[in-house]
């Protein structure tokens, strides 16, 4: 750990050591901001109590913090007149990609269909858990996020059910691990956005300096295995940095192929559509909906039908 | 013990199966992926439902969808679109069935001869291959592709700019032409038609230009199998091979087992030598394992798998040649708008195309715009207007090549109608360290994966210049049709045309198999698809060549193990659109 680590402010609450010691992870993260997000739902539905979390409360705050990064993901590639594309300084009139729940369709595809290693979801978090390395950069500490006492007690008791799931090698979705490293790196490229108007830093960058998280992770610099310090195997070390590189581009073209495509709008039981697909709408394919062909014969090229051998 | 197990029912398997079954011999198909039965209901033409990589009905992986892909280990940026289940990736190709360049064979002495790959050549002739082109031609069968707005704007910008039209199969000059294509001319209502009811059999016959070929062909509604539209083999050489007792005189119907995806060749040695006995196989859907013995082993499950497969089952590689020599046809996008409607979005996936001996092809392509957007991100050259990745390349096209995002992207796509997107199929160099391996880091449930490695950036500089000379000739054309706004992806390698990583050749020693198809190391065991190309055939798609090529090695098989005699330049073939075929197919609902 450096100094000048960033402090969440907790009106007295103490904090545990190895709170303090993951604190930089969890602001930087997206996670502070998803407690701070949710917390007054799940007191409201009685889903936590001081010291006690359950898995399904982990999952919500993941997921939200993964959904409204890949928000951001989305405004960025094909922006609307939506809020995050208003944050990024880039929208437009219309509706964009997230007309089309396209947040939720990479949440869906990289957490359940991503073929790659399981347990290197597990690894990643792990190591980035500890602490993160000098390449990350500092965060001020005039940043910090003001959480209340009972947004702490849930803050630590998730920390603490987190560090547990990924030691009894509890499958952590790809989608949300990689989320989390898009945010850190949004911290790296912007410190300020640690705190601000969406629960995850990447969401709250502008159009530029997303693009400018692109270009770190797609280009390895600094490769994720320096941000996390060394703290993984030989053998994870051999194929993240590849790993990472190939996520980025997955993760662009998948954002823009949700976009596009009728995923939203198709019923998955009767392979029919229930409305004309947004992107659909963006690009003016198939004003009409779906066809068996169309009427574009025009004949042969002068006038050649065949050809000899 | 069956005469003969073919691993793989993609482009190349099902051909070594219609024409060893033709022949009376046991057949066994093994694919891993699913059986693809009943299209019309399984299948849709929707693009995330048919494309998603991760878990569309065309993707490499298991046929329970459900379940995750499989994976495979990117050394190099690249996109993977390799398809398992029957027909393997025919189900998503264009029907683009181009000869070779006859430049990429042995003998050839043209003026442009050192324009080639000559390093690599195959080991016989041009000529020696012909009459197997021919009989594929007849089986498929190849036609030419019918014109839409597409086409037509494509030809006249062509000749806007010079080019001459090739009116043969040969290639032998640049030249445009319309596509050579194993997709079946429309017929009856087909191509005249958008109204669903008027355009199911027999009303209708042949491609009823829908655009949809990349999400699998099931057109027209109501064809009995072997007659739809697109000849991807699962609609033509598969149905052959499961009904050869019926339309071949001494045929025996091969068999097929999907879901069963090989781990090992076994061999045991015969004479010194290594010899192929059999293979073992694991049912993806119930994990148990099965093995069967063989006279003969016919590797085709494809370029990324068959050098991962060879070297998990521990056969002999005393040169390291295994999985060494990959070509991808360097593929790049370029894409123009247009302020008029181009019909990009009808009719087969392309059916016209520019060739350029000794440099590689293009073609314009229909595509829907989730399969634009999500191509055109895959580009090497970062974002513009952001970062270039060291890239950025400036030619014909405007401002440098990259990904447009935000709003610009938003605004290419306004009108999917009013776009024409050009693909460059280079002719790239086999080099050694482009290869596949199986992970030393990485395994699944069927073993090491596939590990590939295939640098774009530091390919030869022949390939590097010829992927320029066509992307700027691209950037020309669409010009010269009237685009107004081109942008050049630069993508990273997209492995669909990927050839030559188990490639032919007389030498031991930059090859795996010889002249006849079979192993170098092993006997009795042979390698017939896109992996045993010689070469990267001098740009044009290889589906035909690696099919005209199986049916040769089907000839040398018969006459090695089985003492057969060659038949192709004796008979002629039967079409797979043959009555006979048809009957053979609806009576057995296939």
């Amino acid at each position: 750990m450096k100094k000048n680590l960033p402090t969440i402010k907790t009106d007295g609450e103490e904090e545990s050591s190895h709170f303090k010691q993951r604190r930089d992870f969890l602001t930087r993260s997206g996670i502070v901001g998803a407690v701070a997000a949710i917390s007054p739902m799940l007191l409201a539905s009685n889903k936590t109590q001081a010291g006690w979390i359950s898995n399904s409360v982990i999952k919500q705050v993941l997921d939200a913090v993964t959904l409204d990064t890949f928000k951001g993901v989305t405004a960025f590639v094909m922006p609307g007149n939506d809020w995050h594309s208003i944050t990024q300084g880039e929208a437009t009139w219309g509706v964009g990609g997230l007309a089309a729940n396209t947040d939720q369709y990479l949440l869906e595809n990289l957490d359940n269909y991503l073929p790659w290693p399981k347990d290197i979801g597990n690894s990643i978090l792990s190591a980035l858990g500890g602490a993160l390395s000098e390449s990350a950069g500092s965060i001020p500490i005039s940043l910090a996020i003001l959480l209340k006492p009972v947004e702490v007690i849930i803050l630590n008791a998730l920390d603490k059910k987190l560090d547990a799931l990924i030691g009894d090698s509890e499958v952590i979705p790809l989608g949300h691990v990689f989320s989390l490293i898009l945010n850190i790196t949004a911290t790296i490229v912007n410190p300020l956005t640690i705190n601000g108007g969406h629960i995850s830093a990447f969401s709250r960058l502008t159009m530029s300096e997303k693009a400018q998280v692109f270009q770190r992770l797609e280009t390895g610099e600094p490769s994720i295995s320096d941000l996390i310090g060394g703290k993984l195997s030989a053998k994870e070390n051999a194929f993240l940095p590849d790993l990472m590189s190939t996520f980025i581009r997955s993760l662009l073209q998948l954002a823009t192929f949700g976009s596009m495509s009728e995923w939203h709008a198709l019923d998955k039981n009767t392979k029919a559509l229930n409305q004309i697909p947004i992107g659909w709408q963006l690009s003016n394919y198939l004003p009409n909906g779906p066809v068996e062909g169309h009427d574009d014969l025009l004949g042969y090229w002068q006038g050649r039908s065949e050809i000899d051998a | 013990m069956r005469d003969v197990i073919i691993i793989g029912a993609g482009g190349g398997g099902p051909v070594v199966a219609k024409e060893l079954a033709a022949q009376g011999l046991d057949v066994l198909m093994l694919e891993a992926g699913g059986r693809n039965a009943n299209p019309e209901q399984d299948w849709t033409h929707f693009e995330d439902d048919g494309n998603n990589p991760l878990s569309g009905a065309q993707r490499f992986g298991p046929s329970d969808r459900s379940k995750p892909a499989w994976y495979r280990q990117l050394t190099t940026p690249a996109m993977n679109m390799n398809m398992a289940g029957v027909g393997g990736t025919t189900q998503i190709y264009f029907g683009n069935s181009p000869r070779a360049m006859p430049g990429a064979f042995k003998g050839y002495n043209g003026e442009d001869a050192a324009d080639y790959d000559r390093n690599f050549e195959f080991p016989f002739s041009y000529e020696e291959l012909r009459p197997y082109y021919e009989w594929v031609e007849e089986t498929l069968p190849v036609q030419t592709a019918a014109m839409g707005k597409n086409e037509q704007l494509f030809y006249n910008a062509c000749e806007n700019i010079g080019m001459n039209c090739q009116t043969s199969r040969d290639i032998s000059r640049d030249a445009y032409r319309p596509q050579q294509n194993a997709v079946l001319q429309p017929g009856g209502n087909a191509g005249l038609s958008s109204t669903a009811s008027e355009l199911t059999y027999p009303n209708a016959t042949g491609c009823t230009m829908c655009g949809h070929c990349v999400q699998g062909c099931y057109e027209p509604l109501g064809a009995p199998r072997n007659l739809k539209a697109k000849r991807s083999t699962d609609n033509s050489y598969v149905p052959m091979a499961l009904t050869a007792d019926a339309w071949a005189t001494k045929g025996k119907a091969a068999s097929i087992i999907s879901d069963a995806f090989v781990t090992k060749i076994h061999t045991s040695n015969v004479n010194g030598k290594s010899t192929a006995t059999g293979v073992s196989w694991r049912n993806t859907l119930t994990g148990e394992v099965v093995s069967e013995n063989a006279k003969v082993v016919v590797m085709a499950a494809g370029c990324l798998e068959n050098p991962r497969l060879w070297q998990n089952s521990n056969l002999p590689n005393s040169h390291d040649w295994v999985g060494r020599g990959l070509t991808d046809h360097a593929f790049d996008l370029v894409c123009g708008q247009f302020p008029f409607d181009t019909g990009s979005t009808k009719g087969v996936g392309s059916s016209a195309r520019a060739d350029f001996p000794g440099k590689g092809c293009i073609e314009p392509t229909t595509i829907g715009p989730a399969f634009l957007a999500a191509n055109l991100n895959m580009s090497d050259s970062g974002m513009r207007g952001y970062y270039d990745n060291g890239r950025g390349v400036y030619g014909q096209w405007d401002g440098p090549s990259g990904r447009p995002v935000g709003k610009e992207l938003k605004s290419f796509l306004t009108d999917i109608n009013k776009i024409m997107t050009m693909l460059i199929i280079t002719d790239d160099d086999v080099e050694a360290d482009n290869r596949v391996l199986p992970s030393s880091l990485l395994n699944d449930d069927n073993g090491a994966v596939s590990e590939i490695t295939i640098n774009k950036r530091t390919r030869s500089a022949r390939t590097l210049a010829n992927r320029e000379f066509l992307a700027n000739k691209a950037a020309d054309i669409l010009r010269a049709a009237g685009a107004t706004n081109i942008v050049r992806a630069d993508i990273v390698p997209l492995l669909i045309h990927v050839q030559s990583s188990m490639r032919m050749g007389d030498d031991p020693t930059n090859s795996v198999i010889n002249a006849n198809g079979e192993a170098h190391e092993v006997d009795a065991l042979y390698i017939a698809d896109n992996s045993a190309l010689s070469n990267a055939l001098g740009g044009p798609n290889p589906t035909l060549t690696t099919q005209a090529l199986a049916t040769r090695t089907s000839e040398k098989i018969m006459q090695k193990h089985f003492a057969g005699t060659p038949w192709v330049t004796s008979s002629s073939p039967l079409s797979s659109i043959d009555n006979l075929v048809t009957q053979a197919v609806m009576s057995r609902g296939l």
